[in-house]
């Protein structure tokens, strides 16, 4: 299996076969490049190599932080909202159509994992929805929805719900034969057997999908926030470029990727939460 | 479900039970690359209360033979009776004790494990709770009843699996090597727990196993498979059912080896 979705389920799998005793210095590793990309980005803005326009110094990203959170006069934060208001803005966008797709997606898997003819005639089109780059599509949805947020949350759906509906089918088709027997055996009738042993056996999976899929939102969003996309933080990292603020795309950057990862991390404590025995079963 | 119902459930009396008939049993499975025929025929009438053990090689259709009997398998030809009830699917009067304890349900609690069985029957809450602890005290497991069932030994595992499908109070027991993943020591620990468990329920058990002295110690009667397509090549008493020196003991018994001999040359046959 070579799917986004598989490669997700495998490495999540590897990742927590890692020792322990392994972690704190794989810590202290990532902490140390992180000290080193930070010292030679000080050092290369100090040296004056290339024009601040270029890369500025970090004192400067720092500066246009400030800016982002503080009023002067008649300026407002960045582009008229505080730096908040623009990741609130694009996390509200995320929250709606990855919502929809957690609602739909494993719905969707479930039905093309229990139903051959469900399958043969669904399964290619969520195949080529999943192949095509949502930006691809994006126009459509804006000349179909209009401008405003409804076709991006459209744009995130889309873009969502395939890994969830891939993932699911590989939770259901994963559930061990002699698990779903059992459960015959002990008197299960074919509902029961979904919702008794099907659904909960494939809950660690979808997680994984949903995880895969907020990732795949987050870089889908800050894209299509090109488009009337302020404030959102896509929106701000993309109307730098008609005032050469490069600080403040620094800064975007910075910002999207830690979010990016703040995501993820919530994501995965909420999988340990949700589902404490999926590297036991 | 009523009181009356529930009541009944639990309170499991081991009853007469039925004899299970086998009649010109054949199963042949059928793929692109061809057919390939598994299992018999094969006659055989099982009274009840029996334990049957069943050898035979590897790849000699004994696990086809036991997905027939719980209903996981459609026989391509013959039929098996249970009483006068035909049996065609898998239903709550037959369980199934599994080699891998993968057939546990991880998110579970051990009791909830045990409860899963009376819960899809619909029984109360109360009920299946005391049914459960029972089960759980019969296999030496009561302190473990709030514990997830991976917490817990490979050997514990497969004594939840024992109690949920006696929970559910079945006429027959088919286990497909329970103890085969399991370690010498737990797995002579847990041979000697399942003869008891034979002569305080009653219940009719069939036990699949690739060790001929777990065969000849713990079944009442001794069935050895020929290589595929399997039939009954061997089928005798066996009288160590009733004894009560554990298995190890049993090893220094002349008898018991000339038993065991026997049986081997019947497989080797």
């Amino acid at each position: 299996m070579s799917t986004p979705v598989a490669v997700a389920i495998e490495e999540d799998e590897q990742a927590n076969a890692m020792p322990t005793r392994h972690r704190g210095r794989t810590f202290a590793l990532r902490l140390l490049s992180l000290g080193v990309v930070f010292g030679l980005w000080w050092l290369l803005t100090a040296l004056k190599i290339w024009s601040p326009l270029i890369l500025p110094a970090p004192s400067a990203v720092w500066r246009a932080f400030v800016q982002s959170v503080t009023t002067d006069g008649p300026r407002r934060g960045l582009a008229g909202y505080y730096l908040w208001e623009h990741l609130w803005a694009s996390l509200q966008r995320i929250l709606k159509g990855v919502g929809y797709a957690i609602i739909v997606g494993p719905l969707l898997g479930l039905a093309l994992a229990s139903f051959r003819w469900v399958r043969i005639v669904v399964e290619p089109w969520v195949g080529f929805l999943r192949a095509l780059p949502p930006l691809g599509y994006f126009s459509l949805l804006i000349i179909w929805f209009g401008i405003d947020d409804t076709s991006k949350i459209w744009l995130l759906f889309l873009a969502a719900f395939p890994p969830i509906t891939i993932a699911t089918i590989v939770g259901v088709e994963r559930v061990r034969t002699d698990r779903l027997n059992g459960a015959r055996s002990l008197g299960a009738s074919r509902l029961q057997v979904i919702r008794h042993i099907t659904l909960p056996s494939a809950l660690p999976d979808v997680l994984t999908g949903i995880r895969v899929a907020f990732g795949f939102a987050w870089t889908t969003i800050v894209a299509a926030e090109t488009a009337n996309g302020i404030p959102g933080i896509g929106g701000l990292a993309w109307a730098t470029k008609k005032e050469n603020r490069t600080d403040v795309a620094i800064l975007c950057v910075i910002v999207i990727g830690i979010t990016a990862v703040l995501i993820d991390a919530v994501l995965q404590r909420l999988e340990h939460r949700l589902v404490p025995w999926k590297h036991h079963a | 479900m009523n009181e009356a119902n529930d009541a009944a459930k639990v309170a499991g009396a081991s009853g007469s039970g039925h004899p299970l008939r086998l009649r010109a049993l054949s199963h042949t499975y059928r793929t692109e690359r061809g057919a390939t025929h598994a299992v018999g025929p094969i006659d055989l009438e099982v009274a009840p209360g029996e334990f049957l053990s069943l050898l035979g090689p590897s790849g000699c259709g004994k696990t086809t033979l036991l997905q027939i009997l719980a209903g996981f398998v459609h026989p391509s030809d013959g039929s098996v009776m249970l009483g006068d009830q035909p049996v065609s699917a898998p239903a709550a009067d037959r369980g199934v004790v599994f080699q891998q304890s993968s057939a546990l349900l991880p998110w579970r609690s051990v009791r909830q494990n045990v409860e899963l069985g009376l819960q899809l029957a619909g029984a109360n809450k109360a009920a299946r709770r005391t049914r459960a602890d029972a089960e759980l005290a019969r296999v030496g497991l009561t302190d473990f009843a709030d514990r997830p069932v991976y917490e817990l030994s490979g050997g514990m595992q497969q004594r939840v699996q024992i109690a949920r499908v006696l929970a559910n109070d079945p006429e027959l027991l088919l286990m497909d090597e329970p103890f085969g993943a399991l370690d010498a020591m737990t797995r002579e620990h847990l041979q000697g727990e399942l003869r008891h468990l034979w002569r305080t329920t009653g219940r009719t058990m069939v036990l699949i196993t690739h060790s001929v002295e777990e065969a000849v110690a713990l079944g009442s009667r001794v069935l050895v498979m020929s290589p595929r397509p399997g039939r009954i090549v061997f089928d005798q008493p066996s009288p160590f059912a009733n004894s009560d020196r554990p298995l190890s003991v049993m090893l220094d018994d002349p008898d018991f080896h000339e038993e065991c001999r026997r049986v081997r040359s019947a497989i080797e046959h």
